[in-house]
């Protein structure tokens, strides 16, 4: 079908330069259709004057061919499109891991993280996910607007190991198996609706052993209010108030609990409370009565942790705490580590006098520059770890106060868990990341990161607790750069940064490019794109975050070996104030470093190699943005388009020397980029089109038609809406297009014969019928309109268009014959990325929140490889076990089944080694070592392993007697 | 999962356009010129070479050069007239040479007797040549438009081959195994092939040029052909009978052709005084360079006979009688002369005891390590691959910069006295200062002296385009910073002044750049 239309396009040439010669005469033609259809619009409007907000907008916005078809914000089309059936969104898989103390079971086995709206299980030793379990999710057929609750709190129950305790912003409590991936959740309701954060103390004796769930409410952020719940069969849980604190500040709430539950502490801004049971043993909730005491800290607290120690025996006011000693370490907004040693008995002493103002002094660690992100003391209690937004862990000995460093991490520390027999730390970064180290030797045993792009924050940064010279923007501001290579569809190329602050903070900087595999839903590799120094210092003497590139478009050419980006970076006004004003634009603009970099791409997992760096590829008398990147479909070529109104096709070639070609260390072909053809468009041509705009910004787009032989070229300020239609072998402008696009442009690209242009309004143009096939107004969201997105198909011949609607964004999937939108659902956050998957007819759209959603046509086979994950991971249905998906759950459980089997055989085989040694092969052929029967199974997820028909064959094979022929041998 | 530290990456500059290319280099390795002017002051017609010397013909003379010294080593006067293509056999034992009269003489280079003559041609003999395969085998061409095959001890030519119609000025034998045939170029602006096999003493295939032939050459296949005509080469395919390709990089005509790097380059002389060398797969020009007076004969002379040897001289004969050798010294020599040189300059220095026991130390050290490795041989487990020696290290001023202490790395990096100063390295450090934010940073806090040496290198490249920008940026805070204590340090005044007449010449020249960028702009304008 692309083909033929292909064909068609390049025989309607000769037409299209005909049609130009005359151009006055079409240009006529169309201004008249365009009187016409605006005609025909009108009495639309007058009947759709009450919802359509902007008439003036949709009033030149018409279908030009069907009377019928009228403008319509797209909103409409909603409920429309909604018993299509034949296009279908996924659910969303991966996410945002948040700043939640990951859990990691007591056998070291498991890992369970928390994510926005779901808590997802790990294996420990493989790194791989056993199973997502959702809790607040909402897919795209929630209705429209609704926000899912966040995940506030996690914790492992106290009296089952399989069960965890998981709060929710909105207040629900779950109780949840996390060993099982179907099950009805049960939860309660906390009385004020809200929950900050949670701990899980043990009642009741052996005989009658329960837990209780204290949650820290707060519905004012001046507030704080530890309710126990005690989960009741059947009814709703006993509730009970055990503290109210009001404390003037904007900051945290956190709680915390020794394992017995005897001693709590939290804090509320900058006051610590400390609870303690004065009981040995508590049996029902009325018992649980703990006395509170509370001082202030020197600062606002951002983490919290409390041991027990027990050696020394002191003498207390109190004899029922004799031997007791609770130490508490609380990290400030401010980067002081403040250690509270034997607290109780400080309190206890200083409560007689009931003053809590009085300031308890604490021993102060400072070195971390900003809030301490996390600390926690070591199992044995001698150490305590640390870590903040330098990206380094500190490992603090307690008796000398000497550091140990691990430096260099990927992002800043989010959270640090030591594991219940303290031989491993997990440490989770804030580039979407979580590692399993051991602590004898400081290296990573299990690494869990999902997509690393730049996500929404749940939360207000610990680093801007105080006031800080920077700020971070609560939300992802432009489109992420994003590509899937046409030769490994499954594979999501996302622009990343050093972790979400890095990456947030100041200007947005993403230098780095994440490939992620979307079968197996694990990250490949990260690789740098453009200038990224990880190991320095990553903040000015100012305090001011320092800025890296941002990768702001790339493109992979047709065949997959090619990888362009484009970066940019600006020095920051705040290094120019001793130039003086008036010329101090111009000495930024200067300073503008933008590159095009052209990058070889290795085979399997090899990064890529950079073949050529283009400094400035449009450069006026200062480097201008580069607007648009398109790869050429058919040769391996390139087109930019750039502010200086110029079009740019690049092509590689041969690297000669003295016309001798280079040859690479493995005998290869060496090549280079360079740029092959420049088009200047826009009415000044060239340098002088930048003059005319004045102060609007250039708006540009670029994109070949399919069969490469024509550029489209969209450019000029705002309304000016021309398309420039380009011979790409002659370079010249045989046509110009108008009025395609208004207002701010988004994307463009060809369909042939069609053009679809995303700007304020959506347009389907017939390039070889040359006329404006229909039109669809967007309805005007402020603010939000960068993240507008449009990626077309060219299997399956269609266009998907992703729409930001304050939080959330609607996508739709259109067929360029037909206005009616094939599909249009809303997906609970924001769009930032929608890519087509060539190949494969899918559209991949990448949220905010790190989530990935796969838009796909029912009927196509072939789109199945990337839809596989989303066929819900096969993990959360009844079915999946028996298919053999959960197979790394099933091989958990029957884990002490195995070992049982394998002592068994092991000593049969013993006992008749004595009588033969050359028959034992035979004999025992059906003894199967339970290793090699993991080795099939575990070689891969579940989801990405190999046929139930292939692993039942090697199965049998290892069961089965060894072949005659290597018997004989 | 954590990054491993790397040194920061240098910054890349444009290349300029006069970047030198390793062929380049190989050809500017052939120094030490020596000029021997003819003691005839005829020109240098031809160049021939055996293993261990060469032959030059110039006027009535020709003399015979050592490979190795490069001295005179024999003259041959005895001839009537002017004497051409003096080709000395590969055994270097015999000479064979045409004159004016036609007279064909060979000599004996030990007693310089003369062991042969032939009178058959009745026209100067241009072209004498020793078979390269048969000792006993010689060519001749002559302007009597005939080319004749002879047997040394015959008196008559074994074959006498007729076809062209004009003077015959170039032949040679065919390479290899093809040797029987010869190649012969002329006046009558044909290039001919001719094989004596046939029997019919016609030439078997024949090229049609544009212009007299000046000089053939085949190249060591056998299949491609080199022929000189003007100032155009062209490259003829003896297999498809066809030329390949046509080069025309001379201003004048081509008079000599030479292979040199084992054939693997074709090095050409013009009446314009340029010698070219070109490569032979595209034919593009590798190098050139410029003689003097116009270029009559051109010759590499390798350092042995095995194929493939190294050049060892680049022997130019040219017009005005002069004969230029360059001489390319070998790795080992190259070495030993420079360790003879600076043992000489510290004898004049008085530092030769210094000199001496530095030499000692070297041959001690290279001793020991020659005995770490004869221990190395017997070793039961060798690591392969270890990447930590390949990895570069990472300079005090990059750890500086790592940790932020930017003032400190910039004081280092600019320090002139370092072993690994080099302007690039400032570049890069202020590059990445910007980058960090930190330019300010660095050149903040500074006092009398040790602003210096920014101030120094500030005006020091201001005035380099790739540089500019940096420069202006530092020059600016350095301005803002230090500004108002000019008056009180008259170190600090002179730099700022030094500083100030850098830039306004800078400007001068760019505002003339600008009216001649104008003046071009409007005459290209009136042109259109």
């Amino acid at each position: 079908m692309a083909g033929t239309k292909g064909q068609k396009s390049s025989a309607d040439k000769p037409k299209k330069r005909k049609r130009e010669i005359n151009d006055a005469d079409s240009k006529a033609k169309r201004h008249r259709r365009d009187v016409k259809a605006n005609g025909a619009a009108s009495s639309q409007e007058r009947e759709k004057a009450s919802n359509a907000p902007d008439n003036e907008a949709s009033g030149t916005l018409v279908a030009a061919n069907g009377d019928e078809m009228a403008s319509r914000p797209l909103g409409d089309l909603a409920n429309k499109a909604a018993s299509e059936t034949s296009w279908r969104i996924s659910k969303p898989m991966g996410g945002r891991m948040l700043d939640i103390d990951p859990i990691l079971t007591d056998d070291e086995q498991y890992l369970i993280l928390a994510y926005n709206t779901s808590i997802q299980v790990y294996t420990a030793t493989d790194s791989l996910l056993v199973r997502r379990i959702p809790i607040t999710t909402l897919d795209s057929s929630a209705s429209q607007g609704s926000k899912p609750a966040i995940i506030t709190a996690m914790r492992l129950s106290k009296r089952s190991s399989e069960m965890v305790w998981v709060a929710c912003s909105d207040g629900r409590i779950y109780y949840i198996n996390w060993t099982r991936s179907k099950q009805s959740l049960w939860s309660f309701q906390t009385k004020s609706g809200t929950a900050k954060a949670m701990v899980v103390l043990p009642i009741g004796g052996p005989k009658k052993a329960q837990e209780a769930v204290l949650v820290a409410e707060s519905d004012k952020s001046v507030r704080l209010d530890v309710m126990a719940y005690l989960r009741a069969k059947g009814q709703k849980p006993q509730a009970k108030n055990l503290l109210s604190l009001k404390k003037h500040g904007n900051a945290l709430q956190l709680l915390e609990s020794t394992n017995d539950g005897r001693f709590l502490v939290g804090a509320l801004n900058d006051r610590i409370f400390v609870g303690v049971l004065p009981s040995e043993s508590v049996e029902n909730l009325d018992s649980l009565q703990h006395e509170f005491y509370s001082f202030d800290a020197p600062d606002l607290i951002t983490s919290l942790d409390l041991k027990m120690g027990t050696h020394m025996p002191a003498k207390t006011p109190n004899g029922k705490k004799a031997g007791t000693i609770i130490d508490v370490v609380a990290g400030g907004a401010r980067g002081g580590i403040y250690v509270y040693q034997d607290i109780v008995a400080r309190l206890l002493a200083l409560g007689k006098s009931k003053s809590d103002k009085e300031l308890i002094q604490a021993q102060k660690f400072h070195w971390h520059r900003k809030a301490v992100h996390s600390v926690k003391w070591s199992r044995d209690g001698n150490y305590m770890i640390s870590g903040g937004s330098e990206n380094v862990m500190v490992t603090w000995q307690m008796d000398t106060g000497k550091r140990e460093y691990l430096p260099h991490l990927s992002g800043s520390v989010e959270n640090i868990v030591v594991s219940a027999n303290g031989s491993s730390y997990v440490v989770h970064l804030d580039d979407n990341s979580a590692m399993i180290l051991s602590t004898s030797e400081m290296k990573p045993t299990a690494y869990v990161s999902g997509i690393q792009s730049a996500t929404v924050s749940v939360s207000p940064p610990k680093d801007l607790l105080v006031k800080r010279v920077w700020t971070a923007p609560e939300h992802v501001r432009r489109p992420i750069p994003a590509a899937v290579r046409p030769t490994e569809p499954s594979r999501l190329h996302v622009c990343v940064g050093n972790g979400r602050q890095a990456t947030m903070t100041g200007d947005f900087s993403a230098p780095l490019l994440q490939s992620f595999d979307l079968e197996t839903f694990t990250s490949i590799t990260k690789q740098p794109l453009a200038r990224t120094q990880p190991t320095d210092v990553n903040i000015t003497s100012k305090g001011v975050p320092i800025d890296e590139p941002l990768i702001t478009h790339v493109a992979f050419s047709a065949d997959g070996k090619w990888l362009a980006s484009v970066d940019n970076w600006k020095p920051s006004e705040r290094d120019v104030v001793s130039v003086t004003n008036d010329v101090r634009d111009q000495f930024l603009r200067e300073r503008h470093e933008i590159h095009l970099k052209f990058w070889e791409m290795g085979t399997g997992d090899q990064p890529a190699a950079l073949v050529s760096r283009v400094n400035a590829p449009h450069a006026t008398t200062h480097p201008e943005a580069v607007l648009d990147l398109a790869a050429g479909p058919a040769s391996s070529c390139f087109a930019t388009i750039g502010g200086d109104g110029m079009v740019r096709v690049w092509r590689p070639r041969l690297r000669k020397i003295n016309g001798i070609v280079s040859k690479g260390a493995d005998g290869q072909e060496l090549h280079t980029w360079g740029c092959s053809q420049a088009i200047p468009v826009g009415d000044g041509m060239g340098e002088k089109a930048v003059v005319e705009l004045g102060s609007a910004q250039p708006q540009g787009a670029v994109a070949f038609s399919e069969d490469g032989s024509t550029i489209f070229a969209a450019y000029g300020g705002i309304d000016t809406g021309v398309v420039y239609v380009i011979d790409a072998s002659s370079g010249e402008v045989v046509k110009t297009l108008e009025g395609l696009w208004s207002g701010q442009l988004h994307s463009l690209e060809s369909l042939s014969p069609f053009l679809v242009v995303l700007s304020d309004e959506l347009r389907v143009y017939d390039v070889v019928g040359d006329e404006l096939r229909y039109g669809i107004t967007i309805p005007e969201i402020p603010g939000v309109s960068e993240l507008m997105q449009l990626a077309v198909d060219r299997q399956s011949r269609h266009f998907a268009v992703a729409l930001p609607v304050k939080e959330v964004s609607s996508i739709g999937v259109f067929d360029p014959e037909e206005p009616e939108p094939l599909l249009v659902r809303s997906v609970p956050h924001r769009v930032v990325s929608l890519v087509a998957s060539p190949e494969t007819s899918c559209f991949v759209a990448l949220d905010d929140c790190a989530q990935i959603w796969i838009i796909t046509e029912e009927s196509e086979p072939s789109a199945l490889a990337p839809a596989q994950p989303l066929e819900d991971l096969r993990l959360d249905g009844p079915t999946t076990v028996a298919a053999g998906t959960g197979m790394a759950a099933l091989m958990g459980e029957d884990a002490e089944m195995g070992s049982d089997d394998e002592g068994e055989p092991a000593a049969a085989v013993d006992a008749d080694d004595d009588d033969d040694d050359v028959d034992m092969d035979d004999t025992y052929a059906s003894v199967v070592v339970p290793q090699q029967l993991a080795d099939i199974f575990d070689a891969a997820p579940a989801f990405a392993g190999p046929s139930v028909e292939d692993m039942f064959y090697k199965v049998t094979s290892l069961l089965s007697a060894k072949p005659l022929v290597s018997a004989s041998e | 999962m954590a990054a491993t530290v790397g040194p920061l990456p240098l910054v890349k500059l444009p290349a300029g356009p006069s970047q030198l290319t390793a062929e380049q280099r190989y050809w500017n390795t052939f120094k030490n010129q020596l000029l021997i002017p003819s003691p005839t002051n005829y020109p240098v017609t031809d160049i021939s070479y055996n293993s261990d010397s060469f032959a030059i013909t110039t006027g009535t003379r020709i003399q015979i050069y050592s490979n190795r010294t490069r001295k005179l080593l024999k003259t041959i006067t005895r001839f009537g007239d002017v004497a051409h293509s003096g080709h000395i056999r590969k055994d270097g034992r015999v000479l064979v040479a045409g004159d004016d009269t036609g007279k064909m003489q060979v000599f004996d280079v030990n007693s310089r007797s003369i062991l042969k003559t032939w009178t058959t041609h009745k026209q100067p003999v241009w072209v004498t040549k020793f078979s390269p395969t048969d000792l006993t085998t010689l060519l001749s061409a002559s302007d009597d438009k005939t080319v004749r095959l002879w047997d040394l001890p015959s008196n008559e030519p074994t074959t006498t081959f007729v076809g062209h119609d004009d003077y015959v000025r170039c032949a040679s034998f065919m390479p290899g195994t093809m040797s029987n045939m010869i190649v012969s170029g002329s006046y009558d602006s044909t290039v001919r092939l001719w094989d004596p096999r046939t029997g019919k003493n016609s030439s078997v295939m024949t090229f049609k040029h544009a212009a007299p032939v000046e000089d053939v050459l085949s190249l060591p296949s056998g299949t491609t052909m080199l022929a000189a005509a003007e100032n155009t080469v062209t490259v003829l395919d003896l297999v498809a009978a066809r030329p390949l390709h046509q080069i025309t990089n001379h201003q004048k005509t081509v008079t000599s052709l030479s292979l040199a790097s084992g054939g693997r380059r074709l090095i050409t002389g013009g009446l314009e005084g340029h010698v070219k060398v070109f490569e032979t797969t595209g034919w593009n020009v590798v190098y050139s360079t410029k003689y003097q007076s116009p270029v009559l004969s051109v010759s590499a002379i390798p350092a042995t006979d095995a194929p493939g040897a190294d050049d060892r001289h680049l022997a130019v004969g040219m017009q005005s009688g002069v004969l230029s050798v360059r001489t390319r010294q070998s790795g080992a020599e190259a070495a030993r002369e420079r360790e003879r040189e600076r043992e000489m300059a510290a004898l004049i220095a008085g530092t030769i005891d210094v000199h001496d026991s530095k030499k000692a130390k070297r041959k001690r050290r290279a001793e020991s390590s020659q005995k770490l490795d004869m221990l190395g041989e017997g070793a039961d487990v060798v690591i392969a691959g270890d990447s930590r020696s390949r990895r570069k290290k990472e300079r005090p001023w990059q750890k500086d910069l790592r940790h932020a202490r930017y003032s400190r790395a910039l004081d280092q990096v600019l320090d002139r006295q370092a072993q690994d100063y080099a302007p690039i390295n400032v570049l890069t450090l202020l590059i990445a200062l910007r980058h960090r934010s930190a330019l300010r940073d660095a050149l903040e806090g500074r006092d009398e002296q040790t602003v210096q040496p920014v101030l120094k290198w500030v005006c020091g490249h201001i005035s380099d385009p790739r540089y500019v920008s940096v420069c202006v940026e530092a020059a600016i805070h350095l301005i803002d910073l230090y500004a108002e204590y000019v008056d009180s340090s008259e170190d600090l005044h002179q730099a700022f002044q030094l500083l100030h007449r850098r830039v306004k010449v800078e400007s001068e020249m760019a505002q003339v750049a600008c009216q001649t960028g104008g003046m071009l702009e409007s005459l290209t304008a009136g042109t259109l």
